[in-house]
């Protein structure tokens, strides 16, 4: 999508270590959050965030 | 409520903090006060003085206050400003509670029992909150 990640947490009104954390998945990110992220990419959130039960 | 109204509100409590902190340390100077007060009182105007200054600096520039904005409410940061007082609050009861014991050992009982007041006093708060917060949803 040629984002960088700044842009991205400047957009959603989060920094930039949440947006590194989030990629990672050492950050679950709220569902305010995922709902901004998904709506950011025109996706639904189950199409940008999998659900992994055990973390 | 808009962040720049927020910091506007905060900067009232900075300025009233220099304001007690200043008082109490003419009123200790005078001879009004005890001689512990001189200390908070230079403690409060100094953080206030200080929280005033970085507040000043940030929202004159309008690059600077967006950037703390977001820093501020950053839902992380928050998550993590939340984890780090649950940490030393922990911390703190695990220490206190060494510290009754070591102090009961090296025959201190008025130390040991004032800490262990204190400690009573935190887990009455906890309770307190934990109701407060629990019926508010």
């Amino acid at each position: 999508m040629g984002i960088t990640q700044d842009e991205l947490a400047r957009t959603l009104g989060v920094t930039r270590q949440t947006i590194i954390a989030v990629e990672k998945g050492t950050y679950c990110a709220s569902l305010p959050l995922a709902h901004k992220i998904a709506a950011f990419f025109g996706e639904s959130i189950e199409n940008v965030f999998i659900f992994e039960e055990d973390k | 409520m808009e962040f720049k109204k927020k910091m506007k509100i905060n900067m009232i409590y900075y300025a009233l903090l220099v304001v007690i902190g200043a008082a109490l340390a003419v009123l200790q100077l005078t001879g009004y006060m005890p001689e512990v007060f001189l200390s908070f009182g230079c403690a409060y105007a100094a953080c206030g003085l200080a929280m005033l200054i970085k507040n000043g600096r940030i929202m004159a520039d309008p690059e600077k206050l967006k950037k703390f904005e977001i820093e501020s409410t950053d839902e992380r940061n928050i998550m993590i400003y939340n984890k780090a007082i649950r940490w030393s609050y922990l911390i703190f009861v695990y220490a206190a509670a060494a510290a009754i014991m070591i102090l009961e050992f090296i025959g201190m009982k008025e130390a040991a029992v004032t800490v262990a007041l204190t400690l009573c006093a935190l887990f009455v708060l906890y309770i307190i909150c934990y109701a407060v917060l629990k019926n508010k949803g």
